[in-house]
Protein backbone atom coordinates (compact mmCIF):
# COMPACT_ATOMS: atom_id res chain seq x y z
CA UNK A 1 0.00 0.00 0.00
CA UNK A 2 1.44 2.83 -0.82
CA UNK A 3 1.05 6.21 1.16
CA UNK A 4 1.22 8.88 -1.74
CA UNK A 5 -1.06 10.37 -3.68
CA UNK A 6 -0.57 9.20 -7.12
CA UNK A 7 -0.50 12.80 -9.26
CA UNK A 8 -0.80 13.44 -12.71
CA UNK A 9 3.35 13.52 -12.89
CA UNK A 10 3.05 9.73 -11.34
CA UNK A 11 1.08 8.25 -13.80
CA UNK A 12 3.24 10.45 -16.65
CA UNK A 13 6.00 8.42 -14.64
CA UNK A 14 4.38 5.07 -15.02
CA UNK A 15 3.45 5.40 -17.81
CA UNK A 16 6.42 6.58 -19.72
CA UNK A 17 8.22 3.51 -17.48
CA UNK A 18 5.98 0.74 -18.70
CA UNK A 19 6.90 1.25 -22.17
CA UNK A 20 10.62 1.72 -21.65
CA UNK A 21 11.00 -1.92 -22.34
CA UNK A 22 9.87 -1.56 -26.11
CA UNK A 23 10.58 -4.46 -28.07
CA UNK A 24 12.48 -5.03 -31.10
CA UNK A 25 9.88 -4.54 -34.24
CA UNK A 26 8.40 -7.78 -36.28
CA UNK A 27 8.80 -6.53 -39.38
CA UNK A 28 11.86 -4.24 -40.19
CA UNK A 29 11.16 -0.60 -40.67
CA UNK A 30 11.82 -0.66 -44.51
CA UNK A 31 10.10 -3.76 -44.65
CA UNK A 32 7.44 -2.38 -42.41
CA UNK A 33 6.98 0.87 -45.16
CA UNK A 34 7.51 -0.88 -48.12
CA UNK A 35 4.10 -3.01 -47.07
CA UNK A 36 2.60 -0.12 -45.69
CA UNK A 37 3.02 1.83 -49.38
CA UNK A 38 1.90 -1.64 -51.21
CA UNK A 39 -1.05 -1.85 -49.13
CA UNK A 40 -2.12 1.38 -49.03
CA UNK A 41 -2.32 1.26 -52.89
CA UNK A 42 -4.50 -1.54 -52.98
CA UNK A 43 -6.49 -0.07 -50.66
CA UNK A 44 -6.53 3.53 -53.05
CA UNK A 45 -7.46 1.19 -56.15
CA UNK A 46 -10.35 -0.82 -53.71
CA UNK A 47 -11.61 2.62 -52.86
CA UNK A 48 -11.74 4.29 -55.95
CA UNK A 49 -13.18 0.67 -57.90
CA UNK A 50 -15.79 0.73 -55.00
CA UNK A 51 -16.63 4.61 -55.51
CA UNK A 52 -16.42 3.41 -59.59
CA UNK A 53 -19.33 0.48 -58.35
CA UNK A 54 -21.08 2.95 -56.76
CA UNK A 55 -21.47 5.44 -59.77
CA UNK A 56 -22.18 2.44 -62.22
CA UNK A 57 -24.97 1.24 -59.80
CA UNK A 58 -26.17 5.15 -59.71
CA UNK A 59 -25.94 4.90 -63.46
CA UNK A 60 -27.78 1.91 -63.83
CA UNK A 61 -30.28 3.30 -61.02
CA UNK A 62 -31.10 6.13 -63.55
CA UNK A 63 -31.66 4.08 -66.39
CA UNK A 64 -33.96 1.56 -65.17
CA UNK A 65 -35.69 3.53 -62.79
CA UNK A 66 -34.29 2.52 -59.64
CA UNK A 67 -35.40 4.11 -56.36
CA UNK A 68 -32.91 3.07 -53.91
CA UNK A 69 -28.92 2.67 -53.94
CA UNK A 70 -26.39 2.16 -51.22
CA UNK A 71 -23.01 3.36 -51.76
CA UNK A 72 -20.16 1.98 -50.00
CA UNK A 73 -18.25 3.67 -47.18
CA UNK A 74 -15.13 4.62 -48.20
CA UNK A 75 -12.99 2.33 -46.67
CA UNK A 76 -9.97 4.49 -46.43
CA UNK A 77 -11.59 7.74 -44.32
CA UNK A 78 -12.14 6.81 -41.22
CA UNK A 79 -13.07 9.48 -39.00
CA UNK A 80 -14.58 11.26 -35.80
CA UNK A 81 -17.74 13.40 -36.71
CA UNK A 82 -17.03 16.37 -34.06
CA UNK A 83 -19.58 17.52 -31.71
CA UNK A 84 -22.18 14.09 -31.55
CA UNK A 85 -19.10 12.78 -29.78
CA UNK A 86 -19.85 9.55 -31.89
CA UNK A 87 -17.97 7.55 -33.38
CA UNK A 88 -19.17 7.22 -37.15
CA UNK A 89 -18.13 6.06 -40.52
CA UNK A 90 -17.81 8.81 -43.23
CA UNK A 91 -19.25 8.10 -46.42
CA UNK A 92 -18.40 9.16 -49.37
CA UNK A 93 -21.42 9.66 -51.84
CA UNK A 94 -21.52 11.04 -54.86
CA UNK A 95 -22.91 15.11 -55.06
CA UNK A 96 -26.36 14.08 -56.81
CA UNK A 97 -27.75 11.53 -54.09
CA UNK A 98 -28.02 12.28 -50.21
CA UNK A 99 -26.61 10.41 -47.45
CA UNK A 100 -28.57 9.05 -44.47
CA UNK A 101 -27.18 8.37 -41.06
CA UNK A 102 -27.17 4.77 -41.63
CA UNK A 103 -24.74 5.22 -44.57
CA UNK A 104 -27.80 4.32 -47.18
CA UNK A 105 -28.33 6.61 -50.17
CA UNK A 106 -31.61 7.74 -51.76
CA UNK A 107 -31.83 9.40 -54.81
CA UNK A 108 -33.30 13.62 -54.25
CA UNK A 109 -36.68 12.65 -55.78
CA UNK A 110 -38.22 9.79 -58.30
CA UNK A 111 -36.67 9.21 -61.32
CA UNK A 112 -39.23 8.52 -63.86
CA UNK A 113 -38.74 5.46 -65.96
CA UNK A 114 -37.25 6.22 -69.14
CA UNK A 115 -38.23 3.75 -72.00
CA UNK A 116 -36.14 2.33 -74.37
CA UNK A 117 -37.61 1.82 -77.56
CA UNK A 118 -34.98 -0.82 -78.56
CA UNK A 119 -34.95 -3.14 -75.59
CA UNK A 120 -37.45 -5.46 -74.64
CA UNK A 121 -38.36 -5.11 -71.22
CA UNK A 122 -36.95 -8.23 -69.05
CA UNK A 123 -40.22 -7.75 -66.89
CA UNK A 124 -43.54 -6.32 -68.69
CA UNK A 125 -44.56 -2.98 -66.92
CA UNK A 126 -47.99 -3.04 -65.18
CA UNK A 127 -50.69 -0.41 -66.39
CA UNK A 128 -50.17 1.79 -64.23
CA UNK A 129 -46.85 2.19 -65.65
CA UNK A 130 -44.81 1.98 -61.86
CA UNK A 131 -41.52 0.62 -61.61
CA UNK A 132 -40.70 -2.22 -59.58
CA UNK A 133 -37.73 -0.74 -56.85
CA UNK A 134 -34.29 -2.54 -57.28
CA UNK A 135 -31.99 -2.63 -54.59
CA UNK A 136 -28.70 -2.80 -55.80
CA UNK A 137 -26.33 -5.32 -53.65
CA UNK A 138 -24.05 -4.03 -51.33
CA UNK A 139 -20.22 -4.57 -52.13
CA UNK A 140 -18.57 -6.35 -49.17
CA UNK A 141 -16.68 -4.14 -46.35
CA UNK A 142 -13.45 -3.90 -48.31
CA UNK A 143 -11.72 -2.46 -45.01
CA UNK A 144 -10.10 -5.00 -42.37
CA UNK A 145 -11.10 -2.87 -39.07
CA UNK A 146 -13.16 -0.30 -40.72
CA UNK A 147 -14.64 2.12 -38.49
CA UNK A 148 -17.96 1.54 -37.38
CA UNK A 149 -20.67 3.11 -39.64
CA UNK A 150 -23.40 2.71 -37.07
CA UNK A 151 -23.81 5.58 -34.97
CA UNK A 152 -24.88 4.77 -31.14
CA UNK A 153 -28.27 4.36 -30.73
CA UNK A 154 -29.76 7.54 -29.35
CA UNK A 155 -29.62 7.52 -25.26
CA UNK A 156 -32.84 8.00 -23.59
CA UNK A 157 -34.52 11.10 -23.97
CA UNK A 158 -36.29 11.52 -20.47
CA UNK A 159 -32.70 10.82 -18.82
CA UNK A 160 -31.33 13.30 -20.89
CA UNK A 161 -33.43 15.90 -20.20
CA UNK A 162 -33.14 15.17 -16.32
CA UNK A 163 -29.43 15.40 -16.68
CA UNK A 164 -29.86 18.85 -18.26
CA UNK A 165 -32.06 19.99 -15.93
CA UNK A 166 -29.77 19.12 -13.44
CA UNK A 167 -26.69 20.67 -14.91
CA UNK A 168 -28.93 23.96 -15.42
CA UNK A 169 -30.17 23.73 -11.67
CA UNK A 170 -26.76 23.69 -10.21
CA UNK A 171 -24.81 26.35 -12.78
CA UNK A 172 -28.38 28.70 -11.43
CA UNK A 173 -27.15 27.52 -7.74
CA UNK A 174 -23.99 28.90 -8.56
CA UNK A 175 -25.54 32.22 -10.02
CA UNK A 176 -23.60 31.29 -13.41
CA UNK A 177 -24.41 31.65 -16.95
CA UNK A 178 -23.70 28.55 -19.02
CA UNK A 179 -21.81 29.33 -22.02
CA UNK A 180 -22.01 26.08 -23.40
CA UNK A 181 -24.11 22.71 -23.18
CA UNK A 182 -23.33 19.21 -25.20
CA UNK A 183 -24.66 15.77 -25.38
CA UNK A 184 -21.72 13.83 -25.89
CA UNK A 185 -21.57 10.36 -26.60
CA UNK A 186 -18.64 7.93 -26.52
CA UNK A 187 -18.05 3.39 -26.09
CA UNK A 188 -16.96 3.18 -22.79
CA UNK A 189 -16.15 -0.28 -21.68
CA UNK A 190 -16.55 -2.44 -18.60
CA UNK A 191 -14.65 -5.73 -18.41
CA UNK A 192 -14.67 -6.01 -22.44
CA UNK A 193 -18.22 -5.14 -22.99
CA UNK A 194 -18.58 -2.17 -24.87
CA UNK A 195 -21.74 0.78 -24.37
CA UNK A 196 -22.42 3.95 -25.25
CA UNK A 197 -22.45 6.64 -22.41
CA UNK A 198 -23.92 9.68 -22.73
CA UNK A 199 -22.79 12.35 -20.55
CA UNK A 200 -24.46 15.91 -20.14
CA UNK A 201 -21.36 18.91 -20.06
CA UNK A 202 -21.79 22.56 -19.70
CA UNK A 203 -18.88 25.60 -18.97
CA UNK A 204 -20.28 27.97 -16.79
CA UNK A 205 -19.25 31.29 -16.22
CA UNK A 206 -19.50 33.15 -12.84
CA UNK A 207 -18.01 36.87 -11.89
CA UNK A 208 -15.40 34.43 -9.87
CA UNK A 209 -13.98 32.98 -12.93
CA UNK A 210 -15.68 29.64 -14.70
CA UNK A 211 -16.02 25.56 -14.52
CA UNK A 212 -17.17 22.88 -16.02
CA UNK A 213 -20.12 20.71 -14.80
CA UNK A 214 -20.73 17.15 -16.58
CA UNK A 215 -23.06 14.66 -15.49
CA UNK A 216 -23.97 11.36 -16.59
CA UNK A 217 -25.80 8.07 -15.90
CA UNK A 218 -25.68 4.44 -16.78
CA UNK A 219 -26.43 1.04 -15.64
CA UNK A 220 -22.55 -0.12 -15.94
CA UNK A 221 -20.52 1.69 -14.64
CA UNK A 222 -18.71 -0.72 -11.59
CA UNK A 223 -17.48 2.98 -10.02
CA UNK A 224 -20.49 2.90 -7.70
CA UNK A 225 -21.44 4.95 -4.65
CA UNK A 226 -20.22 2.14 -1.97
CA UNK A 227 -16.59 2.48 -4.01
CA UNK A 228 -15.94 6.09 -4.13
CA UNK A 229 -16.92 6.36 -0.61
CA UNK A 230 -14.26 3.23 0.49
CA UNK A 231 -12.12 5.52 -1.93
CA UNK A 232 -12.24 8.71 -0.17
CA UNK A 233 -12.62 7.97 3.16
CA UNK A 234 -9.31 7.74 5.35
CA UNK A 235 -9.83 4.67 7.29
CA UNK A 236 -6.77 3.30 6.27
CA UNK A 237 -4.59 5.76 7.34
CA UNK A 238 -2.90 6.12 4.00
CA UNK A 239 -3.24 9.60 2.13
CA UNK A 240 -6.30 9.69 -0.30
CA UNK A 241 -6.85 11.70 -3.44
CA UNK A 242 -10.17 12.88 -2.43
CA UNK A 243 -11.79 13.44 0.62
CA UNK A 244 -16.25 12.32 1.53
CA UNK A 245 -18.35 15.58 2.08
CA UNK A 246 -20.95 14.01 2.46
CA UNK A 247 -22.74 10.54 1.98
CA UNK A 248 -26.39 8.92 3.03
CA UNK A 249 -27.28 5.64 1.94
CA UNK A 250 -27.73 6.51 -1.63
CA UNK A 251 -24.97 8.92 -2.61
CA UNK A 252 -21.89 10.23 -1.79
CA UNK A 253 -20.27 13.51 -2.53
CA UNK A 254 -16.11 13.15 -2.47
CA UNK A 255 -13.97 16.48 -3.08
CA UNK A 256 -10.44 16.53 -4.49
CA UNK A 257 -8.08 19.14 -3.38
CA UNK A 258 -5.34 19.96 -6.01
CA UNK A 259 -4.43 23.16 -4.64
CA UNK A 260 -0.92 22.07 -3.63
CA UNK A 261 0.11 21.48 -7.48
CA UNK A 262 2.05 23.69 -9.19
CA UNK A 263 -0.16 26.48 -10.23
CA UNK A 264 -3.32 25.36 -9.60
CA UNK A 265 -3.93 27.33 -6.56
CA UNK A 266 -7.48 27.11 -5.44
CA UNK A 267 -8.22 24.07 -8.27
CA UNK A 268 -10.97 22.06 -5.99
CA UNK A 269 -13.18 19.77 -7.80
CA UNK A 270 -15.83 17.29 -6.49
CA UNK A 271 -17.59 14.23 -7.65
CA UNK A 272 -21.18 13.15 -7.01
CA UNK A 273 -22.51 10.01 -7.34
CA UNK A 274 -25.69 8.77 -6.51
CA UNK A 275 -28.36 5.70 -6.83
CA UNK A 276 -31.08 6.84 -9.49
CA UNK A 277 -34.31 5.17 -9.00
CA UNK A 278 -34.01 3.01 -12.06
CA UNK A 279 -31.34 1.40 -11.10
CA UNK A 280 -28.40 3.36 -12.69
CA UNK A 281 -25.52 5.31 -11.23
CA UNK A 282 -25.66 9.61 -11.85
CA UNK A 283 -22.13 11.31 -11.67
CA UNK A 284 -21.89 14.11 -11.65
CA UNK A 285 -18.23 16.05 -12.05
CA UNK A 286 -17.03 19.65 -11.19
CA UNK A 287 -13.65 21.01 -12.74
CA UNK A 288 -12.85 24.51 -11.75
CA UNK A 289 -10.28 24.65 -14.79
CA UNK A 290 -9.07 25.89 -18.10
CA UNK A 291 -6.29 24.82 -19.29
CA UNK A 292 -3.91 26.50 -21.23
CA UNK A 293 -0.78 25.96 -23.26
CA UNK A 294 2.32 24.03 -20.95
CA UNK A 295 -0.10 22.61 -18.69
CA UNK A 296 -0.60 25.78 -16.89
CA UNK A 297 -4.56 25.82 -15.43
CA UNK A 298 -6.65 29.36 -15.15
CA UNK A 299 -7.86 27.94 -11.85
CA UNK A 300 -12.18 29.50 -11.23
CA UNK A 301 -14.20 29.12 -8.25
CA UNK A 302 -13.84 25.92 -6.18
CA UNK A 303 -17.35 24.12 -5.52
CA UNK A 304 -17.67 25.73 -1.94
CA UNK A 305 -17.25 29.32 -3.41
CA UNK A 306 -19.85 28.71 -6.10
CA UNK A 307 -21.93 27.23 -3.53
CA UNK A 308 -22.23 24.23 -4.79
CA UNK A 309 -22.55 21.73 -1.34
CA UNK A 310 -23.76 18.68 -0.68
CA UNK A 311 -27.46 19.61 0.30
CA UNK A 312 -27.36 21.28 -3.19
CA UNK A 313 -26.36 19.07 -4.87
CA UNK A 314 -28.72 16.28 -3.40
CA UNK A 315 -31.57 18.50 -3.84
CA UNK A 316 -31.54 18.85 -7.43
CA UNK A 317 -30.68 15.38 -8.07
CA UNK A 318 -34.09 15.17 -6.11
CA UNK A 319 -35.54 17.37 -7.56
CA UNK A 320 -34.65 15.30 -10.83
CA UNK A 321 -35.46 12.38 -9.43
CA UNK A 322 -31.92 11.13 -10.09
CA UNK A 323 -31.82 10.15 -6.11
CA UNK A 324 -33.13 7.03 -5.17
CA UNK B 1 0.50 9.33 -55.51
CA UNK B 2 3.30 11.16 -56.97
CA UNK B 3 6.59 10.30 -56.43
CA UNK B 4 7.43 13.44 -53.93
CA UNK B 5 4.65 12.64 -52.52
CA UNK B 6 5.32 8.82 -51.64
CA UNK B 7 8.72 9.86 -50.29
CA UNK B 8 6.90 12.83 -48.13
CA UNK B 9 4.89 9.54 -46.67
CA UNK B 10 8.03 7.15 -46.03
CA UNK B 11 9.79 10.21 -44.40
CA UNK B 12 6.35 11.22 -42.17
CA UNK B 13 5.97 7.49 -41.64
CA UNK B 14 9.40 6.79 -40.06
CA UNK B 15 9.29 9.34 -37.87
CA UNK B 16 6.08 8.58 -36.92
CA UNK B 17 5.96 4.56 -36.13
CA UNK B 18 7.73 4.35 -33.46
CA UNK B 19 5.32 6.83 -31.67
CA UNK B 20 2.18 5.31 -32.69
CA UNK B 21 3.59 2.04 -31.49
CA UNK B 22 3.86 3.19 -28.42
CA UNK B 23 0.94 4.55 -27.71
CA UNK B 24 -0.63 1.66 -29.38
CA UNK B 25 0.86 -0.68 -26.87
CA UNK B 26 -0.64 1.40 -24.26
CA UNK B 27 -4.02 1.47 -25.74
CA UNK B 28 -3.88 -2.49 -26.53
CA UNK B 29 -1.34 -3.70 -24.00
CA UNK B 30 -0.04 -5.86 -26.48
CA UNK B 31 3.06 -5.00 -28.15
CA UNK B 32 2.50 -7.63 -31.46
CA UNK B 33 -0.91 -6.28 -31.47
CA UNK B 34 0.19 -2.68 -31.01
CA UNK B 35 2.54 -2.96 -34.36
CA UNK B 36 -0.44 -4.37 -36.24
CA UNK B 37 -2.34 -1.23 -35.65
CA UNK B 38 0.57 0.79 -36.67
CA UNK B 39 1.14 -1.25 -39.64
CA UNK B 40 -2.81 -0.66 -40.11
CA UNK B 41 -2.72 2.91 -39.14
CA UNK B 42 -0.26 3.88 -41.88
CA UNK B 43 -1.80 1.57 -44.36
CA UNK B 44 -5.02 3.87 -43.94
CA UNK B 45 -2.67 6.87 -44.24
CA UNK B 46 -1.26 6.15 -47.17
CA UNK B 47 -4.52 5.47 -49.13
CA UNK B 48 -5.21 10.00 -48.33
CA UNK B 49 -1.68 10.62 -47.78
CA UNK B 50 -2.47 13.81 -50.09
CA UNK B 51 -5.69 15.10 -47.98
CA UNK B 52 -3.32 14.21 -44.85
CA UNK B 53 -0.54 16.25 -45.96
CA UNK B 54 -2.47 18.87 -47.43
CA UNK B 55 -4.31 19.42 -43.97
CA UNK B 56 -1.00 20.06 -42.41
CA UNK B 57 -1.61 17.44 -39.47
CA UNK B 58 -0.51 14.47 -40.49
CA UNK B 59 0.03 13.64 -36.72
CA UNK B 60 -3.58 14.21 -35.53
CA UNK B 61 -5.33 12.89 -38.26
CA UNK B 62 -2.76 9.70 -37.14
CA UNK B 63 -4.13 9.79 -33.72
CA UNK B 64 -7.28 9.64 -34.65
CA UNK B 65 -7.01 7.03 -37.36
CA UNK B 66 -4.94 4.55 -34.83
CA UNK B 67 -7.72 5.35 -32.09
CA UNK B 68 -10.24 4.23 -34.49
CA UNK B 69 -8.45 1.12 -35.53
CA UNK B 70 -8.20 -0.16 -31.93
CA UNK B 71 -11.87 0.60 -31.34
CA UNK B 72 -12.24 -1.13 -34.39
CA UNK B 73 -10.36 -4.47 -33.44
CA UNK B 74 -11.63 -4.88 -29.68
CA UNK B 75 -15.19 -4.84 -31.56
CA UNK B 76 -13.94 -8.04 -33.26
CA UNK B 77 -15.62 -11.20 -32.02
CA UNK B 78 -12.44 -13.06 -31.52
CA UNK B 79 -11.17 -10.63 -29.04
CA UNK B 80 -14.30 -10.49 -26.92
CA UNK B 81 -14.59 -12.89 -24.06
CA UNK B 82 -14.24 -16.37 -24.26
CA UNK B 83 -14.45 -19.41 -21.75
CA UNK B 84 -11.53 -21.15 -20.79
CA UNK B 85 -10.36 -24.32 -18.80
CA UNK B 86 -7.87 -22.42 -16.39
CA UNK B 87 -8.47 -18.96 -14.70
CA UNK B 88 -5.29 -16.86 -16.08
CA UNK B 89 -2.47 -15.71 -12.90
CA UNK B 90 -3.35 -12.24 -11.76
CA UNK B 91 -0.60 -10.85 -9.96
CA UNK B 92 -1.52 -10.18 -5.76
CA UNK B 93 -2.50 -7.08 -4.55
CA UNK B 94 0.74 -5.11 -3.29
CA UNK B 95 2.92 -7.77 -4.79
CA UNK B 96 4.95 -5.88 -7.68
CA UNK B 97 8.29 -6.16 -6.53
CA UNK B 98 9.83 -4.53 -9.98
CA UNK B 99 9.91 -2.64 -13.14
CA UNK B 100 8.26 -5.32 -14.64
CA UNK B 101 5.64 -6.05 -12.39
CA UNK B 102 4.72 -2.05 -12.20
CA UNK B 103 4.28 -2.11 -15.92
CA UNK B 104 1.97 -5.38 -15.45
CA UNK B 105 -0.07 -3.88 -13.00
CA UNK B 106 -0.12 -0.14 -14.78
CA UNK B 107 -1.31 -2.04 -17.96
CA UNK B 108 -3.72 -4.18 -15.90
CA UNK B 109 -4.78 -1.05 -14.69
CA UNK B 110 -5.25 0.45 -18.11
CA UNK B 111 -6.85 -2.42 -19.70
CA UNK B 112 -9.47 -2.57 -16.36
CA UNK B 113 -10.08 1.48 -16.69
CA UNK B 114 -10.63 0.51 -20.51
CA UNK B 115 -13.00 2.44 -23.16
CA UNK B 116 -12.71 5.90 -23.74
CA UNK B 117 -11.34 6.90 -20.23
CA UNK B 118 -8.02 4.68 -21.19
CA UNK B 119 -7.88 6.38 -24.36
CA UNK B 120 -8.17 9.87 -22.73
CA UNK B 121 -5.59 9.04 -20.06
CA UNK B 122 -2.53 7.64 -22.47
CA UNK B 123 -3.82 10.69 -24.74
CA UNK B 124 -3.55 13.08 -22.00
CA UNK B 125 -0.65 12.05 -20.01
CA UNK B 126 1.46 10.01 -22.38
CA UNK B 127 1.02 11.93 -25.96
CA UNK B 128 0.81 15.04 -23.57
CA UNK B 129 -1.52 16.35 -25.79
CA UNK B 130 -4.07 19.32 -24.10
CA UNK B 131 -7.71 18.94 -23.09
CA UNK B 132 -8.52 20.29 -26.61
CA UNK B 133 -6.65 18.57 -28.54
CA UNK B 134 -8.04 14.96 -27.29
CA UNK B 135 -11.13 16.92 -27.51
CA UNK B 136 -10.45 17.20 -31.71
CA UNK B 137 -9.06 13.48 -31.82
CA UNK B 138 -11.80 11.88 -29.98
CA UNK B 139 -14.65 14.65 -31.44
CA UNK B 140 -16.09 15.01 -27.64
CA UNK B 141 -15.87 18.47 -26.26
CA UNK B 142 -13.60 19.54 -23.94
CA UNK B 143 -15.67 19.17 -20.58
CA UNK B 144 -16.53 15.49 -21.30
CA UNK B 145 -12.70 15.20 -21.76
CA UNK B 146 -11.99 16.48 -18.25
CA UNK B 147 -14.48 14.88 -16.65
CA UNK B 148 -13.47 11.67 -18.09
CA UNK B 149 -10.21 12.08 -17.43
CA UNK B 150 -10.92 13.09 -14.18
CA UNK B 151 -12.84 9.23 -13.46
CA UNK B 152 -10.01 7.75 -15.40
CA UNK B 153 -7.01 9.29 -12.78
CA UNK B 154 -9.59 8.36 -10.54
CA UNK B 155 -9.83 4.96 -11.39
CA UNK B 156 -6.22 4.62 -11.60
CA UNK B 157 -5.86 5.51 -8.71
CA UNK B 158 -7.46 3.30 -6.95
CA UNK B 159 -6.38 0.09 -8.78
CA UNK B 160 -2.89 1.25 -8.62
CA UNK B 161 -2.49 2.35 -4.96
CA UNK B 162 -3.25 -1.03 -3.64
CA UNK B 163 -1.21 -2.88 -6.06
CA UNK B 164 1.86 -0.98 -6.65
CA UNK B 165 4.60 -1.49 -3.82
CA UNK B 166 5.57 1.10 -1.51
CA UNK B 167 9.24 1.94 -3.06
CA UNK B 168 7.47 2.17 -6.67
CA UNK B 169 4.91 5.36 -5.90
CA UNK B 170 6.73 6.51 -2.71
CA UNK B 171 10.28 6.71 -4.35
CA UNK B 172 9.31 8.53 -7.24
CA UNK B 173 12.03 7.17 -9.26
CA UNK B 174 13.17 9.12 -12.30
CA UNK B 175 11.29 9.25 -15.63
CA UNK B 176 13.74 7.19 -18.46
CA UNK B 177 14.54 9.35 -21.15
CA UNK B 178 12.14 8.23 -23.65
CA UNK B 179 9.14 10.18 -24.45
CA UNK B 180 7.30 10.13 -27.95
CA UNK B 181 8.74 12.94 -29.21
CA UNK B 182 11.65 10.38 -29.93
CA UNK B 183 11.44 9.40 -33.31
CA UNK B 184 14.22 7.04 -34.07
CA UNK B 185 13.29 3.48 -35.04
CA UNK B 186 14.80 1.04 -32.51
CA UNK B 187 15.79 -1.57 -35.01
Amino acid sequence: MTDQILDEPDIRALIARAVADEPAYDMAPVDALDAAVAAGRRRRVRGQASRGLALVAVAATVAGGVALVRVPSAPTAPNLVAGSGSVVGRVDAPPSVVPSASGATRLPSPIPSLPNPTAVPAVSPNASGAVTPVVTPTPAPTGSGSVEPTPPPPADPLLLSHLEALVRSLAATAHGTIVTMNHDQFPAMLGTREYIQTDVNAHVTTASGAFDLDASANRLDAFDVTTWRSNCSPATGDLKPCTVVGTSTYDVMASSDMGANPGQAGRMTFQYVAAAPDGSTLDVNFENYTEQPGHLKNVGPSWKAAGLDYAALRAAARANTLLR
Amino acid sequence: MSNPQENEFRSWAASARPRLRRTAFLLSGDWHLAEDLTQDTLVRIYAVWPRVSASGAPDSYAMRTLVNCQRATARRPWRREHVVDVLPDRMQPGSATDAGDERSVLLDALARIGGSQRTIVVLRYWEDLSVDDVASVLGLSAGTVKSQSARGLARLRELLRDELPQSVAAGRAPVPPLSPSETGETS
